[in-house]
């Protein structure tokens, strides 16, 4: 009897110890970076944790997952933005609530700013400063780029997303975040203070600025819907030039259209952008043009869009739940090459 | 005879499987067959397994998802305040809950969260395999979960009060009072829970908390059956339930400030008469769904609150060797929702099925049809054929079928920024087909089971090109897979051994691609493990009972194109049953995850590692 038990016994501890054994062994990478090279923020799946940063050097090598592999965790919860500030790159994770601040060249992790919930976009606005746009207080956070502490919180609109800094003022795109606005606080980045609200068309999402100092803001219009799904309002998407407080033009896209991704070219006179309603192409609008283009420059639809040193860049997060493709184009619009990169790729950073 | 051991046997004019052991702590219908449930009388040709009533079932924690991760091949992924089964690598949406033959998947999302259902209060709990969307309507078409109370008029008196201690702070009440005599039956049973659950997990090389994971809620289940006369009997069932949770984060998302609120209150009234040959049953349900999702930081306040009425007419006529079936329902659905453009809509479905089937000792035929008629859905008809032939010990069976899903409330009607419902989708339909063989012998059974089903217009949110996420028609899904189920018993002196194996090998492929880039044409599902299996091994010696539970859960991917995935997984949980001397009573120990394996079902939401739970009941 003792005997079958002991049998019995050791059959199952046998083939606990065999199954024990057979986890798989965590992937070994290194991370080499180079000149001239970009960077894919790879969103990830909410809720997944699964973001990442893609880097693709200039002959089109990728290299996936590239914070994982160095620092041994993930990245974190829906990858929105990176931006590099002298040597260090920041990583903004949306939903996880962080900023990874990572060396540009070893992705090696450096420190982590917690101290933002919803983290949409940082930007540089002097040696020792960088605004912080946070979603769940609607306002932008000061960062001290010395000790990475916030030294003050400026409120603006609903929904703070892109900013560009431009002669001493940031410009912040109050999207309207999950709902509806149609401003740009204007913040002087000297003093931290909000010192004009320029009303634009509805839901501007991004912002550059141009070789002659002026603002261009995007915006993507809004659609209110009754019941029956149809449409109640509607207000066209624009394309708005700023020349420091004022607002010198507006440029209206087709009715139902919602243009987004803004991006300008190094010289600062050609700005790029999505436009369409169900299939959106990429245009190109010179900064002299006096009305919008009506043909586009690259018929493919993109979920972010990227712009550098003399190439257009786009993405495609195919079905949302597998890797994408980054695509790269010359400034006329002639693909040159693909790349596969993370989940949901939606946004570039260049050295 | 106390066991832990899933035992599948079925009754009802079919072959039985019942063992001796089994009875004992099983439910036996009265003889007049006061009793009428659905998924006995049309689980001709298809797996259906019952799960024991035994001494586990008595704790409030041990929730249906906990019971298919042990027992069955069913993946339970479990993330958020939300745990899903996928069934024959389907979704979630894909199965059905069925209360006493009334669904009761959220009309909004079309789920059930598995944690909503406690075992403990039910005295049959079932699971059919496949779909069967004939008899049960929308959402079966992975697998159906049936939790019911079943009366019996045999002058009987049962109570248990079971209390549960357990680590991270768990404690589960349970009291339940079960009473018959010739004319009445009533049954009831109170529930509670708190549970911190913050256990630790490695993260990083450094040991985390599960922090804001807070849980606590209980729950009232009743029944009550008074028989009019021999032949007729009224019955009245009724569900509360009230669990509140913290939603945590993935581990990428510390703080995580989301809480949930789940209401539901469930009221049944069943008539039923039978007149020899002729079984005459009507029934209506009143179901009441709440649920309240709030983050105060995020400024996020949505709720929704459900109606569901239900009325059913049911009529069962036997002539010798012929059964007919035939069954007329209404379904109506009021629903408030916080995310719907209208705040408020009204659903009205019909629907009709009928069934004949020929029934001798060796050889059994079905054939059913349903339609349902919706003013907004074009609902197909929805036929199914079933066989089976008895040869001694051996059972050959095989069922096709059609199955279907019409879209759900949130499918429809759903609207916020970045995402909106589409009111032209088609119902996802699909054919099932499954052969499988049965033998049942003193000290062993076993049942093997081939399926194949497809799942065509599969809905799936996805991101149009101008940003905004609205659900399609998009995939085609084949399943296929083999299940395979062995019961066997060793006896050697005075210890007995009973051996439980499940094992499923399933192949679950998407077919169409959004795009010729679409890599996930042709590869497996996210979340349905193409191998699972589990042993559960029962050594009952004297007043003791050890039980090992290991279960293996193949690779799960977690991209489409297959190319991240979790790691295979292999857990043990351990029991310790010791029948005590004083009262009626039994200590029970449980170690889970013996082996405190670090370990995910869903992408970033660790499991907890080992952690011990105590429990006491009292039976009188």
């Amino acid at each position: 009897m003792k005997k079958t038990i002991n049998k019995i016994t050791s059959l199952i501890l046998v083939s606990v110890i065999i199954s024990s054994c057979s986890s798989d062994q965590p992937e070994i990478c290194t991370f080499e970076y180079s000149d001239n090279g970009y960077f894919v923020t790879n969103e990830g799946n909410f809720g997944s944790g699964n973001g990442s940063v893609s880097f693709v050097s200039i002959d089109g090598v990728v290299q996936n997952n590239i914070f994982e592999c160095v620092n041994s965790s993930y990245l974190g919860d829906v990858v929105q933005s990176m931006t590099i500030i002298d040597s260090s790159a920041y990583i903004v994770i949306n939903n996880s609530s962080k900023i990874e601040v990572v060396d540009v060249e070893t992705m090696r992790s450096l420190n982590t700013i917690n101290t933002v919930l919803s983290p949409r976009y940082i930007t540089q606005v002097s040696s020792t400063k960088a605004y912080i746009s946070d979603w769940e207080t609607n306002s932008i956070h000061v960062l001290d780029l010395n000790n990475l502490e916030i030294l003050s919180t400026i409120n603006v609109g609903n929904g703070p997303e892109q900013m560009i800094f431009s002669n001493g003022y940031v410009y912040v795109c109050n999207v309207g975040g999950f709902g509806y606005e149609k401003t740009i606080s204007v913040i002087d980045a000297e003093n931290d203070v909000v010192i004009n609200t320029i009303e634009v068309g509805d839901k501007p999402n991004s912002i550059v600025s141009d070789a002659n100092g002026n603002i261009w803001v995007l915006c993507g219009g809004y659609t209110e819907y009754d019941t029956d799904w149809t449409v109640l309002s509607q207000t066209a998407g624009s394309l708005v030039k700023i020349t420091g407080n004022s607002i010198m033009s507006t440029f209206n896209f087709d009715l139902g259209n919602s243009p987004s991704d803004l991006v300008i070219n190094d010289n600062g006179t050609s700005l790029f952008y999505s436009d369409g309603s169900w299939i959106k192409n990429v245009y190109k609008f010179n900064v002299s043009d006096l009305e919008l283009p009506t043909t586009p420059i690259i018929s493919r639809n993109f979920y972010g869009l990227g712009y550098n040193d003399g190439y257009i860049y786009g993405s495609d997060a195919v079905d949302y739940v597998q890797n994408g493709w980054s695509y790269k184009y010359t400034e006329s619009g002639t693909i040159l090459d693909s790349v596969q990169v993370g989940i949901i790729p939606g946004g570039y950073c260049f050295n | 005879m106390r066991k832990r051991l899933i035992n599948i046997f079925v009754f009802l004019g079919l072959p039985c499987f019942l063992t001796s052991q089994s009875i004992a702590d099983s439910i036996v219908l009265n003889e007049i067959e006061l009793s009428d449930v659905k998924e006995l009388k049309h689980s001709i040709g298809v797996r259906y397994d019952v799960f024991d009533k035994t001494l586990s079932n008595f704790s409030y924690s041990n929730s249906i998802d906990k019971i298919l991760e042990d027992n069955t091949t069913i993946y339970v992924k479990s993330y958020g305040a939300l745990n899903t089964p996928s069934f024959r690598g389907t979704s979630a949406s894909h199965t059905l809950v069925s209360w006493n033959g009334i669904p009761i998947n959220s009309s909004a999302s079309g789920l059930t969260d598995l944690k909503l259902l406690p075992s403990n209060g039910f005295n049959n709990l079932g699971i059919s395999y496949g779909g069967n969307s004939t008899i049960f309507g929308s959402g079966s078409i992975g697998g159906t979960i049936h939790l019911n109370n079943i009366p019996f008029f045999t002058k009987k008196t049962n109570s248990n009060f079971t209390i549960e201690r357990g680590n991270y702070g768990l404690i589960t009440n349970s009291l339940s009072i079960e009473k018959s005599n010739d004319n009445y039956y009533y049954y009831l049973n109170f529930s509670n829970l708190r549970d911190s659950n913050n256990f630790k997990y490695n993260y990083n090389n450094e040991v985390r908390e599960n922090i804001h994971s807070f849980t606590e809620g209980q729950t009232l289940i009743s029944n009550f059956s008074y028989l009019l006369n021999k032949k007729s009997v009224f019955q009245f069932n009724y569900w509360n339930t009230h669990l509140f949770r913290e939603v945590p984060g993935n581990v990428t998302v510390p703080n995580s400030t989301a809480e949930q609120t789940d209401k539901s209150e469930r009221y049944l009234f069943t008539l039923l008469n039978n007149f020899k040959g002729l079984k005459f049953k009507i029934n209506h349900a009143l179901l009441f769904d709440k649920l309240y999702f709030t983050d105060v930081p995020k400024q996020i306040n949505s709720f929704y609150e459900g109606i569901t009425n239900i009325s059913d007419i049911n009529l069962d006529y036997n002539y010798k060797k012929i059964f007919t079936n035939f069954n007329l329902s209404s379904l109506k659905n009021d629903l408030k929702n916080s995310s719907y453009e209208n705040l408020k809509h009204t659903d009205l479905t019909g629907s009709i099925y009928t069934s004949i089937s020929y029934q001798s000792k060796i050889l059994t035929n079905e054939f059913s049809i349903r339609k349902e008629f919706n003013e907004s859905i074009n609902h197909p008809f929805i036929p199914s054929y079933s066989c089976e032939l008895k040869l001694k010990s051996y059972k050959l069976r095989g069922r096709i079928n059609r199955n279907f899903r019409s879209p759900t409330f949130n499918d429809r009607f759903w609207i916020s920024s970045g995402s909106i419902g589409n009111m032209s989708l088609l119902p996802e339909s699909g054919i099932n087909k499954e052969i499988g063989i049965d033998f049942n012998s003193k000290r062993l059974r076993y049942n093997l089971t081939y399926f194949t089903l497809n799942v065509d217009n599969w809905i799936l949110w996805n991101q149009q090109e101008n940003g905004i996420w609205m659900p399609e028609n998009i995939r085609q899904v084949n399943s296929k897979g083999f299940e395979s189920k062995i019961n066997f018993e060793i006896n050697v002196h005075s210890i007995k051994v009973k051996n439980e194996f499940n094992y499923q090998y399933n192949l679950s492929t998407n077919k169409i691609g959004i795009d010729n880039l679409d890599a996930s044409v042709g590869k497996q599902l996210i979340y349905t493990p193409i191998n699972k299996a589990n042993l559960n091994s029962n050594f009952s010696i004297n007043d003791y009972n050890f039980i090992f539970n290991q279960s293996f859960i193949g690779k799960v991917y977690t991209s489409s194109d297959n190319v991240n995935f979790l790691n295979s997984h292999y857990t043990v949980n351990f029991s310790l049953i010791k029948k005590l001397s004083i009262l009626n009573s039994n200590l029970i120990l449980t170690i889970n995850n013996l082996f405190n394996l670090d370990y995910q079902t869903y992408l970033n939401y660790p499991q907890p590692g080992r952690n011990f739970i105590i429990q006491i009941n009292i039976l009188t």
